[in-house]
């Protein structure tokens, strides 16, 4: 998905339906950074629905000038960040007090999410049988072993496969 | 930092196998930076891969979506009951209050009237009385006894918990052309850029750390503490609980910025509230209490307490203003549209005015005239 500045304003003026696009879109990906911070699904969950509240409560009176998804990347750490260091002031454990100065460990944490996002992005957008074809060859299942879970035969695999790829390459056009 | 989606882009295009010639030329060159190959290994690892968007398959937004939508109108529903019941509530809800919070509600006070000594730092102490900052010797607080003052700044030692039953409160006024050092009771420290008014409690009480920039420039390096600290300037009020930030709000200017080095803050006024991030910039209009956000390099807005003065397509007239302020001077226009004139400058204000003003001469539409302290701008 792409986030224009027309999109922005959309949202800004309340429009629900954009923002449930933007919701849906961005939620999966924003939980899973999350995680990688504070290693709790509830907990990682709670952060991304606390950020997207305020998003939605303060959106129409805030200029953003750097991308939303960067904005809302920015604002899912430090709210996890805020969390690990409240849960170190009340156990007392000061000295574990994590800075909000960025690190090459945050860089890597957000853009290797993003990079995610988007080849989630491109498969959901295929049909549901290349769909299952290409998630279980990026498990590294073998061949033999996808025939025997799809019960399907060899050749129509491959053909899934090599469609499902031809498939991709064209939505990635589009999308990209 | 931001996410650059561009880079993040072409590795998922890479990653699904279709990449082209272009793209190819700009990775390669993003990959010509040993770090950035190191995380483009990290990131293409199949089982990374694999692991990754098995569990983006698990996480279910529509779900959450519905729960994120019956809260919001959970909200609104409660808002339409109190709607019924604030007539009859919010009378007996004042009276409450009043006695609830009258402790911890910070009063602003008086001292924006007084007339402070233009040519001295100088400190109003609880007790009205003005006192000048000049040798070591001078006793600024008489009802207190934790003051330390040192060249070039001040610091207050925390008081035991008998003495500090009630706030007293000092303000402290810097002149143009000078600089100063405070240290807080809890350690927080506060530089004042010039012409900038201050007020602090000598020691803090009760369940927050509330100070007001009357006017002025300040950066804060604030201690952490369970204590949210809780800065008041103009509308706004800032909440922190540990954090280095500036703020610049003069009431000779319309907008206020605030700038974020470390930490994270929440900033509202009566119209908006928003929590400000690392190396983000929070604009505030005085006319419409607007919020304008930005990316920054938080480090140069406060490069001021070193003499480095940093303007990004800044209006003359803003960046004049702080030239009054650093160097004591008037300025005039001769002729006055050249004050919306949009200006790109780094100076270093431990130099000579005349240096800087030639260096400003250079860029452009100007020509300045100096006649004592007072500068003409004229147009070219």
């Amino acid at each position: 998905m792409k986030y224009t500045p027309l999109f922005l304003d959309k949202i800004k003026k309340g429009d629900q339906e954009s923002f449930e696009k933007l919701y849906n879109d961005l939620f999966p990906s924003l939980v899973l950074f999350a995680k990688k911070y504070v290693d709790d699904d509830n907990l990682s969950e709670d952060i991304v629905q606390e950020i997207f509240m305020k998003f939605w409560n303060n959106v129409s009176s805030i200029n953003i000038r750097i991308s939303i998804k960067s904005y809302l990347y920015m604002a899912v750490r430090n709210n996890a960040i805020n969390y690990l260091n409240q849960k170190a002031i009340l156990t007392e454990k000061l000295n574990k007090h994590i800075s909000y100065e960025m690190t090459s460990s945050d860089e890597y944490k957000i853009l290797s999410q993003d990079v995610y996002h988007q080849v989630h992005n491109a498969i959901k957008s295929l049909p549901q049988k290349s769909q299952e074809v290409i998630r279980m060859s990026m498990n590294e299942l073998s061949i033999a072993e996808i025939q025997e879970e799809l019960n399907l035969s060899k050749n129509t695999i491959k053909t899934h496969k090599r469609r499902a790829y031809a498939m991709l390459r064209e939505k990635l056009k589009s999308i990209f | 930092m931001n996410l650059d989606e561009n880079i993040s882009k072409i590795i998922a295009k890479y990653v699904m196998g279709e990449i082209t010639e272009e793209d190819s030329d700009i990775l390669q060159e993003w990959l010509s930076d040993s770090y950035n190959r190191l995380l483009f290994k990290k990131i293409i690892n199949p089982k990374h891969i694999a692991k990754e968007l098995t569990q983006l398959e698990k996480i279910d937004s529509e779900k959450a979506y519905r729960k994120f939508k019956s809260k919001v109108s959970k909200r609104i529903n409660i808002k339409e009951v109190l709607g019924y019941a604030a007539a009859i509530l919010l009378p007996i809800l004042g009276l409450l209050s009043l006695f609830l919070f009258i402790k911890d509600d910070y009063n602003p006070g008086i001292a924006e009237n007084i007339d402070f000594d233009n040519q001295n730092i100088s400190i109003v102490t609880g007790d009205g009385k003005l006192h000048k900052l000049s040798g070591n010797d001078t006793l600024v607080n008489t009802s207190n006894s934790n003051v330390v003052v040192e060249n070039k700044n001040i610091r207050y030692k925390a008081l035991t918990k008998k003495e500090s039953l009630k706030p007293v409160y000092n303000t402290i006024n810097i002149p143009a052309g000078g600089k100063y050092k405070l240290e807080l009771s809890d350690k927080t420290i506060v530089h004042l850029n010039s012409a900038t008014t201050f007020k602090y409690p000598v020691a803090f009480v009760g369940n927050n750390r509330n100070v007001q920039l009357i006017s002025g420039e300040a950066f804060f390096e604030v201690t952490k503490s369970k204590k949210p600290f809780i800065l008041n300037f103009g509308v706004n009020k800032i909440k922190v609980l540990g954090t280095k930030f500036n703020v610049k709000s003069y009431k000779t200017e319309d907008k206020e910025q605030i700038t974020l080095e470390e930490g994270s803050i929440s900033l509202n006024n009566s119209k908006n509230e928003i929590q400000l991030y690392p190396n983000q910039q929070a604009i505030i209009s005085k006319n419409n209490l607007s919020i304008e956000i930005e990316s920054v390099d938080a480090p140069i807005y406060s490069s001021w307490r070193t003499g480095f003065l940093n303007y990004k397509e800044e209006k003359l007239s803003t960046i004049l203003n702080d030239f009054q302020r650093q160097y004591n001077v008037m300025v005039f226009y001769q002729n006055p549209e050249v004050k919306n004139k949009k200006l790109s400058i780094s100076m270093d204000t431990n130099k000579s005015i005349t240096q800087i003003l030639k260096a400003i001469e250079a860029t452009g539409d100007v020509k300045f005239k100096i006649n004592n302290s007072n500068i003409i701008v004229l147009k070219k």
